[in-house]
């Protein structure tokens, strides 16, 4: 093996570019210097790209995917808000609204993107209209008692 | 995590592996994956001491040299390094299990 290698070369990086000017083919220094802007712009160092493990792309890729699916999900929430907004605004100026025509009020809090939010959401609601029942029991029972006290009171 | 190879010898422990640098350095020096059959004497040797390089940046050939000669079934371990050498490019290639989850099969009759 001795003699057959130049390791200064190697480890220096080498200076020779035999490969690509020998044949006109596709190697992997183009391949390599192609692909980096593309990973440098998606949060991946230079180091990582060059030095670390190179399984690190494919990563990045799929991290990149989640990444856009999500910005995607906010923009696409961020119009729904404004087309439902838009379609309010006559409503709420009530200068266009139909006689008799309820105004719609912006949402007080943001839609309710997944099955548990939406399940947290109905849990809360049946909760508050338990609590409105409750409350007026409780009105109804201490007007109740003042009523009989009072017509005791008397008799 | 990327393909690693162990070599275990007098006591030492040699971790052998590509990044992009180190396979652009093999490159550099001239290794060719497809005159690997053609120039054996010649592609084995670069890519042997590349594979070096990541981990043990600062190793002599002589040792490089020394354990390569030591090692049984030198060319499942030629093809091994050559696999590791290539995931540095195959790697910036998107597969297409990556959009899908199913790659398509493909067999070899050897």
């Amino acid at each position: 093996m001795s003699g057959l290698i130049d390791l200064e070369e190697l480890v220096n990086g080498g200076t020779s570019d035999r490969t690509s000017n020998s044949r006109q083919t596709y190697t992997f220094k183009d391949l390599f210097y192609s692909q980096a802007p593309y990973y440098l712009s998606i949060g991946m160092t230079a180091n990582e790209y060059w030095n670390e493990d190179v399984e690190y792309v494919v990563h990045y890729r799929k991290a990149w995917k989640i990444k856009q699916d999500r910005l995607n999900q906010q923009l696409w929430l961020q119009g729904m808000y404004v087309y439902d907004a838009l379609l309010d605004t006559p409503i709420v100026v009530s200068g266009f609204a139909k006689k008799g025509e309820e105004k719609r009020k912006y949402p007080t809090e943001p839609y309710a993107l997944t099955v548990e939010q939406q399940k947290q959401r109905e849990a809360d609601k049946e909760r508050a209209h338990q609590m409105e029942i409750k409350n007026k029991l409780v009105a109804f029972a201490s007007q109740f008692n003042k009523k009989m006290r009072d017509k005791e009171g008397k008799s | 995590m990327s393909k690693t190879l162990t070599i275990k010898y007098e006591g030492k422990t040699y971790l052998l592996e590509f990044n992009r640098k180190t396979a652009l350095r093999v490159e550099n020096a001239g290794f060719d994956v497809s005159q690997i059959g053609t120039k054996p004497l010649t592609m084995i040797p670069i890519i042997v001491s590349g594979a070096f390089l990541m981990h043990n940046p600062f190793i002599k050939q002589n040792e490089i040299d020394t354990v390569f000669k030591s090692l049984e079934n030198k060319n499942e371990f030629v093809l091994k390094l050559v696999e590791m050498y290539q995931d540095a490019g195959n790697t910036l290639l998107e597969q297409p299990d990556e959009e899908t989850g199913k790659n398509s099969a493909w067999t070899t009759d050897w």
